[in-house]
This record gives C-alpha cells, sequence and structure tokens, in this order.
C-alpha cells in the first residue's frame, strides 16, 4: 500500500501515462518530494493540465492561456471605440 | 503942445470894446466852438480806439479761450480715438482669440473623429484577428504531443526561472 499523497491533475484529452508520468517526474524535481498524481480528463481545458499541489495551482490549459489572451488584450487597447467614448462622455 | 485929448479917450475906449466886441464875436467863438468840436472829436477818437482795443483784446481772450477749448476738445478727441483703437484693438483680439478657439476646437473634433475612427478600424481588425485565431486554436485537434511539448515547455520555464531565482538570491547575499 502507497504511503503517497495523491494530489490532482486534470489533463485534457489525448493524454497518456507517459505524459502523466513525466508531468509526475517534473513536479517531483520542482518541488523536491515525491509528487503522484490522481489524474482527471477535462475537455474543457483545450490543451495542456493543471495540477493541485499542497494548495497551489499550477494551470498550464489552453482554456487559462486563451483567457489571459482575452484579458490582456481587454486591458491594453481592445475596448471598442464606442465604449471609450460613453466613458469620456460620463466622466 | 501935443497931448492926450480927453474927447478922444472914450473913443478909443469905445473903438477898443467894439473891436474887443468883434473879435469875440467873429474869432474866439468860432474858435472856440471849433477847438471845442475838435476836441470832442478826438475823444470821440480816443474812446473809439479805446473800445475797438477793448473789443480787440476782448476779441483776443475769446479766440484764447476758444483755442484753448479747441485743444482740448483736441485732446478729448485723441484720447477718445486711443480708447476707441485700444477698444476696437481689444475686440479685434477676442475675436482672433474666438475664431483660433474654434479653429483648434474643430480641430480637435477632427483629429477625435478620426481617432475614434482609427479605433474602431483597430478594434474591428483585431476582433476580427482574435476571433479567427482561437477559431483556429479550438478547432485545431489537440493531439498527447501537443500536451507533452506544453508539460516540457513548463518544467523547462519554471527551472530556468529558478535558476535566475537562485542566481539572484546568491548574488544578493555576497553584496550584503
Amino acid at each position: 500500500m502507497s504511503t503517497h499523497v495523491k494530489y490532482v491533475l486534470k489533463v485534457a484529452p489525448p493524454y497518456d501515462d507517459d505524459l502523466v508520468r513525466r508531468i509526475e517526474d517534473g513536479f517531483t524535481g520542482l518541488l523536491g518530494f515525491k509528487v503522484q498524481f490522481e489524474v482527471t480528463e477535462d475537455p474543457a481545458l483545450l490543451c495542456g493540465f493543471v495540477a493541485y499541489v499542497r494548495g497551489v495551482v499550477y494551470d498550464v490549459s489552453g482554456k487559462t492561456q486563451l483567457a489571459g489572451i482575452q484579458e490582456h488584450l481587454m486591458d491594453s487597447m481592445i475596448v471598442p471605440p464606442s465604449v471609450i467614448k460613453e466613458e469620456d462622455d460620463d466622466s | 503942445m501935443e497931448g492926450i485929448n480927453l474927447i478922444d479917450i472914450p473913443i478909443y475906449i469905445l473903438n477898443f470894446i467894439v473891436t474887443f466886441a468883434m473879435l469875440y464875436l467873429l474869432l474866439y467863438k468860432p474858435m472856440s466852438k471849433f477847438l471845442q468840436a475838435r476836441r470832442e472829436r478826438i475823444a470821440n477818437t480816443v474812446k473809439e480806439a479805446e473800445e475797438a482795443q477793448k473789443e480787440a483784446e476782448d476779441n483776443l481772450q475769446k479766440s484764447r479761450k476758444e483755442l484753448a477749448g479747441t485743444a482740448e476738445k483736441a485732446r478729448e478727441l485723441t484720447h477718445e480715438a486711443i480708447e476707441n483703437a485700444a477698444l476696437s484693438a481689444e475686440q479685434v483680439l477676442d475675436k482672433a482669440e474666438e475664431e483660433a478657439a474654434a479653429i483648434i476646437k474643430r480641430t480637435q473634433e477632427q483629429m477625435e473623429a478620426k481617432r475614434q475612427a482609427a479605433l474602431e478600424r483597430a478594434y474591428t481588425e483585431l476582433v476580427s484577428l482574435s476571433g479567427e485565431l482561437s477559431t483556429r486554436i479550438i478547432l485545431r485537434e489537440v493531439t498527447i504531443e501537443d500536451n507533452r511539448k506544453i508539460a516540457e515547455r513548463f518544467f523547462s520555464e519554471v527551472t530556468e526561472r529558478n535558476k535566475e531565482a537562485f542566481a539572484e538570491n546568491n548574488a544578493e547575499e555576497k553584496t550584503q
């Protein structure tokens, strides 16, 4: 019986055991302790994975990447000019 | 012997009186009258001269007053002209400023309209582009290899960042 705690790993399909092992090895080397995952398939991630280790979320999913791009665009200049004009009028 | 004849004395006296009377009547009176008339004429002439002089002085005084009044009026007119010119200049300046402000406002409005149009175009193009990119990303089939590459890149980047952070910490410790 294994004494290791299993952390949660959500992976976008398709994936295989080799990929899961690579992710486990990567986190083990990164964090300095043995990391094993309980894997869940999540198509909503589009691609990549999300790992939950000791309360820290490592999100490398395509969904989050797209959301980040969208947020970046919205924060920079991709706001409809009509919205900008309305804001100016309100001030 | 010749001597004074007493009978002739009254005759002489009478003769003298008659001569005196005739002289008085014929010479003294007209002469006196003439002299009186001449005196009066001279007096009148003097009086007229004095009046003329007085009138001339009055006229001179009046002319001086008029001249002074004219000079004062000229000064007032000049002052008024200067004030009017200043007022006109101020009005011209105000009008020029208003026109300049109107031009600036119109230019700013045109620039703002162009900026808005440019933003609209940029927004439309970028929304279109981002939509196209998202569609391509989503519609593309994800492979195991894609997920593997994502994992490799993640660990590679994190490892690289850890090394950099470690190096920075060492450098700070050395400087301290």
